[in-house]
């Protein structure tokens, strides 16, 4: 079955960009909606796999933006708290990084996520979060500079 | 050169900055992929793809409203207008398809026990007729008329399959006909035992 095949990559990406348990629950069904609904639309023309996987993106993004937090978190420049956000993984794997990363304001997150852990380049970056290229290159640079220097302690 | 090696030698990094970015980068790309969400998610996203699917929700309210004929109604036909789009060959002219032949395997299996499905289908229909007369005639047209509908789809489904039988999609849609079909004789069962005839009339 589809869900059961994919549920676990779906919610993964969406747990570490919305860096919410229940809010990724909900962006997982969100997302499994939506491809239920544009499934006759996949032509075939890349795998699978990458198809939904653009689909979870494309609706995290967009449920972020519908609630209202896309402007006040991507517009601003916030500083980054390391002091009181939560890993969105809380077993298995690199927990030192998973809990770096919840710590990066919610720009440099998205796109360090979207680059190093996903394999985005920089331009679909730039046209998913509405970021000009040289935004994108900036957020990564600065949250590769912010983990480093967090992991290194 | 890896792609993600591309930026680690920007020209404000000092080597070592450099190698701690490749190290970084390459503890970022070991990440789990996968997070299995702690509760079953498929309930929500099943109520949701009948909500949004359901054609005809004046006819539904209908039901409900005269012979509090539950949700399965509108799921049933919300399944008709899409395996009816099977059948037309609204997505086989343009059929998905997995990359991953694990998942293909995995919807084949769920498939395997359409012998069980079909002995339980027959018992229920066994027991539509039995029941019959404890039914408003218009929910027994009305479910008659479904299930027919619903077998003439597995039909075309399977006659789709033949001519592709890998396609993903295919067995998907059909394991939810299967499914589909079972749960609207299985609330059948419930609605009729769980009422007394005079309440019918």
């Amino acid at each position: 079955m589809l869900y059961r095949e994919n549920v676990g990559r779906v919610h993964a990406l969406c747990l570490r960009m919305a860096r919410d348990r229940s809010e990724a629950d909900e962006l997982t069904q969100e997302t499994f909606v939506r491809v239920w609904e544009r499934l006759g639309s996949f032509r075939g023309d890349s795998a699978f796999s990458t198809w939904l996987h653009r689909v979870t993106v494309n609706v995290v993004i967009a449920e972020l933006r519908r609630r209202g937090r896309w402007r006040d978190r991507f517009t601003s420049a916030q500083a980054e708290d390391f002091g009181a956000a939560q890993p969105a993984f809380s077993a298995g794997g690199d927990l030192d990084l998973e809990r770096a990363i919840a710590r990066l304001s919610p720009q440099a997150r998205l796109v360090f996520l979207l680059h190093d852990v996903e394999g985005y380049q920089h331009g679909e970056i730039a046209e998913l979060l509405g970021l000009a290229v040289g935004t994108s290159k900036a957020h990564l640079h600065r949250a590769r500079g912010l983990l480093r220097e967090h992991l290194s302690r | 050169m890896k792609w993600w090696l591309r930026w680690r030698r920007t020209p404000d990094l000092t080597p070592e900055e450099g190698a701690a970015t490749d190290a970084l980068v390459a503890r970022a790309r070991a990440l789990p992929r996968e997070a299995e969400p702690q509760r079953d998610l498929w309930l929500g996203i099943r109520n949701r793809i009948e909500l949004a699917q359901a054609p005809d929700p004046a006819r539904a309210r209908g039901w409900r409203t005269r012979v509090s004929v539950p949700v399965w109604a509108a799921s049933a036909a919300a399944l008709l207008v899409l395996a009816a789009s099977v059948g037309t060959g609204l997505w086989l002219s343009r059929p998905p398809s997995l990359d991953d032949p694990a998942a293909v395997r995995a919807l084949a299996d769920s498939l395997r026990d359409r012998d069980g499905m079909s002995g339980m289908r027959h018992n229920l229909l066994e027991l539509l007729g039995e029941r019959r007369d404890q039914l408003p005639p218009e929910v027994v047209a009305a479910v008659e008329k479904n299930l027919a509908e619903i077998d003439r789809a597995i039909a075309e489904i399977h006659i789709a399959f033949e001519k592709n039988p890998n396609n993903a999609a295919l067995q998907f849609l059909l394991a939810e006909a299967y499914r589909r079909e079972a749960d609207m004789l299985e609330q059948l069962e419930w609605w009729t035992s769980t009422r007394e005839p005079e309440a019918h009339s």
